[in-house]
């Protein structure tokens, strides 16, 4: 078990400068999640740290030795890979044992630990058959196994679940969150899934063009994005973003005119506002409410729904509604925005502090 | 259906009976002359006419679908062949007669069965273009199948039969192809006696299978990396050389022979098996580089990084994972390098004068020199196709594709 410390990663193929400066201190047996849209870097991160790329400039610490210049190999990390990658002609064993063979243990160690691994991911039953005879869900379960027969310092995941289908990506999420709290080890796992990153990790990074823009735990990112970016990021569906401007006395006019009053009292923070943010279910129907809007489109889920509404503005913004809404589309509706989810951003995308 | 449908369903019943009776009768009386020994042709008007009336009879079965005819129709072709015919069903009454009655049944069988097989796609009812296009190909797959079989089939039966003839009976007949099978014991194989007691043709095997064997070893050697190189690692060059790989085979063999002849002359390798050594693997290299690197190409990276990560370095990555998996492309180009090696004659023959390191290849175009025959020289041409022929047949369980299947998700 070990910790990891980024400093100052610098990563480029060529011209392309895929990560621009990551510092970053991943702690002993935390679960850390990169998350970010496609091409923000966050797997090329993940393979910087496991060593199947090289560095161009900064350092990596795992523990307290620094890897920045070994192979894979020396790093004793463990990685969980999207296509699973098991070793098409070794049987599910001998897929397990290999990374025990390679460090040259004894075979009755390699036995024992591959049956360790295998009930702990009830894959005993499996052991002898090639990985063209498995399942989606089993070959994902075999590619954890050999992951963790070793013991390593960290386990590397690089969007473990996404080949899996909606179900199974359920159950093995599950499983893995399972897995961390039996073995306590670190863990840094990549992924576009809201949901697993929400649910899986301890703390979650956030990428965009190969920086960090946030770190911190799912909720703290959930209740204070640091930017727009991340607002609008973290959070299914999300966030509503409009347009205005902030006035003193925490008051903020929308485009449309309508002015909303926020919690944030501080008459100078107010002023800086360019862009407000409020998630779906933080928006009230209220026929006194100061925003008027018309309903456009109704999605009943059945334990929610979700209204599209067009402002007067031009702008449609989401509302969440427990249960199913009774409303019916073309309704001309008043709502409220609670003002303690308000969420300002200035003209650069920064949060404009809170201050209450 | 309209006339213009007619028009086309009788044209291309009558016109497919026509071609594939001349095809079948053509081929027929071909096989029937090597047997027996002597020419038989039978008449063009002989063949248009059971060909006209077989495309009729197809042309009624598609309407009725009457299949049960088929025997009857059979008989009658064969019979209508042999009414046409002035004397025996293929003209030729040296052969013998219920031989060529047999033939006529059989050609008019095999008539039947094509173009039943042509035609199963049209009707009955309305002909649209699907459909005749559907049985016009199948006329052509048939014909491929058949034009095929012979191109290969043919030369093979020449040889071998050649091969097991005596001197005298050649002379004699040069067409018949039939070899006295009443001779005593292994009499009728003299030839490949001969061959290996009076010409050495044992000492030609070892040797062109050393130097096939060395070349696909050394060929293996060298490709293997470079195609690797080419395939995964990111370098300077990497597409231009990969690209630069064929340019090799636009220089044809015989440009290269004269100032290879004169330099290898010179360093003295000319008149020996290194010099071979040395020309053969530079042949074959590009086309197992470029087969070996699209192989690699298809094996998925994360393979071998997996293999990284589980504590191997690249090599023993490379030896553990991406090896393994490699077996059918290494065996497919080591027989086709064996095969390339085993072959080849332009080199062999401009470069070795010493009888005892001479190829299989330059064995038996020595034998032309001299005045040996040509049961001898169809028997080296046997000898040396064999091996061949059975390594193919062996190494085909190594062939097998499909051996990532279930690694990664595709």
């Amino acid at each position: 078990m070990a910790g990891i410390v980024l400093r100052g990663v610098h990563k480029s193929f060529g011209e392309v400068e895929v990560i621009r400066g990551v510092d970053l201190e991943i702690e002993d047996r935390e679960f850390v999640v990169f998350v970010g849209p496609s091409g923000c870097g966050k797997s090329t991160m993940l393979r910087l740290i496991g060593g199947l790329e090289e560095v161009t400039e900064g350092q990596i610490i795992i523990g307290d030795q620094d890897v920045t210049g070994l192979p894979p190999a020396e790093r004793s990390l463990s990685m969980v890979f999207q296509s699973y990658a098991l070793y098409p002609h070794k049987t599910v064993r001998d897929n397990m044992g290999f990374p025990l063979k390679m460090a040259g243990e004894p075979k009755e160690q390699v036995a024992a630990a591959v049956k360790e691994a295998a009930n702990v991911l009830k894959l005993e039953p499996l052991l002898d058959r090639l990985p063209k005879e498995l399942s989606g869900g089993q070959r994902q379960r075999v590619a954890i196994g050999r992951s963790i027969v070793r013991a390593p310092l960290a386990f590397l995941f690089d969007e473990p679940l996404s080949n899996l289908d909606a179900a199974l990506r359920v159950q093995m999420r599950v499983e893995i969150a399972r897995l961390h709290r039996r073995l306590r080890s670190t863990m840094v796992y990549v992924t576009h899934d809201q949901v697993e990153a929400m649910t899986l990790a301890h703390r979650i990074v956030v990428f965009s063009e190969g920086q960090i823009e946030q770190i911190g735990p799912p909720l703290e990112l959930y209740e204070n994005p640091a930017n727009l970016f991340v607002a609008t990021f973290i959070g299914s569906p999300g966030m509503n973003i409009l347009s205005g401007k902030g006035f003193g006395e925490g008051q903020f006019r929308l485009e449309d005119g309508s002015g909303l009053k926020t919690d944030r009292t501080l008459a100078e923070v107010a002023e800086n506002a360019d862009q407000m943010g409020i998630r779906p279910e933080h928006i009230e129907l209220d026929s006194e409410g100061p925003v008027r809007g018309k309903i456009a489109v109704v999605e009943r889920l059945g334990a929610d729904s979700f209204l599209h509404v067009d402002l007067e503005a031009g702008t449609t913004i989401l509302v969440r509604q427990n249960g199913n809404s009774s409303l019916e589309e073309e309704t001309n509706v008043r709502m409220r925005f609670l003002p303690e989810h308000l969420h300002l951003f200035n003209v650069e995308g920064k949060a404009v502090t809170k201050n209450t | 259906m309209t006339a213009r449908q007619w028009q086309t369903l009788l044209f291309t019943s009558l016109g497919l009976g026509v071609i594939w009776a001349f095809l079948i009768f053509a081929l027929l009386a071909a096989g029937l002359s090597l047997f027996e020994g002597t020419g038989l042709v039978p008449s063009s008007a002989q063949i248009t006419i059971c060909g006209l009336v077989a495309g009729i009879w197809g042309l009624i079965a598609i309407e009725r679908r009457t299949r049960g005819l088929i025997g009857g129709f059979v008989l009658g072709i064969s019979l209508l062949f042999h009414l046409l015919a002035t004397d025996t069903p293929f003209q030729n009454s040296e052969a013998h007669p219920l031989l060529q009655s047999l033939g006529a049944l059989l050609g008019a069988f095999l008539l039947v069965i094509v173009l039943v097989f042509s035609f199963r796609t049209l009707g009955p009812g309305v002909v649209n273009r699907r459909r005749w296009e559907l049985c016009i190909l199948s006329s052509l797959q048939v014909f491929g199948f058949v034009f095929f079989t012979v191109l290969v089939v043919l030369p093979f039966y020449v040889m071998l039969m050649t091969s097991l003839k005596s001197q005298q009976a050649l002379l004699m007949n040069p067409l018949d192809l039939m070899p006295n099978w009443r001779q005593d014991g292994w009499a009728i194989f003299r030839s490949y006696v001969e061959l290996f007691r009076d010409f050495n043709f044992g000492r030609y095997i070892g040797v062109s299978a050393i130097v096939s064997l060395a070349t696909v070893a050394l060929t293996l050697l060298f490709a293997v990396p470079g195609a690797y190189a080419v395939a995964r690692l990111r370098f300077q060059g990497r597409k231009l050389l990969s690209r630069s790989i064929l340019m090799i085979y636009l220089v044809p063999a015989i440009v290269l022979v004269i100032p290879l002849y004169v330099i290898f002359s010179q360093l003295g390798l000319r008149n020996s098996l290194l010099g071979l050594l040395i020309v053969y693997p530079a042949t074959t290299l590009p086309v197992a580089l470029y087969m070996l690197q699209g192989y690699f190409r298809g094996i998925p990276p994360e393979l071998e990084e997996a293999a990284l990560m589980d504590g191997c370095s690249r090599m023993v990555a490379i030896r553990q994972v991406t090896m393994p998996l490699s077996i059918p492309a290494l065996a497919s180009v080591g027989l086709y390098v064996f095969m390339i090696a085993w072959n080849e004659f332009l080199f062999a023959f401009m470069f070795l004068d010493d009888p005892s390191i001479f190829t299989l290849p330059r064995g038996v175009v020595s034998l032309n020199s001299s005045e040996v025959p040509r049961q001898h020289l169809m028997a080296g041409a046997v000898i040396s196709t064999v091996p061949i022929l059975i390594l193919f047949l062996w190494a085909e369980r190594f062939l097998v594709k499909g051996l990532t299947a279930g690694s990664v998700k595709g």
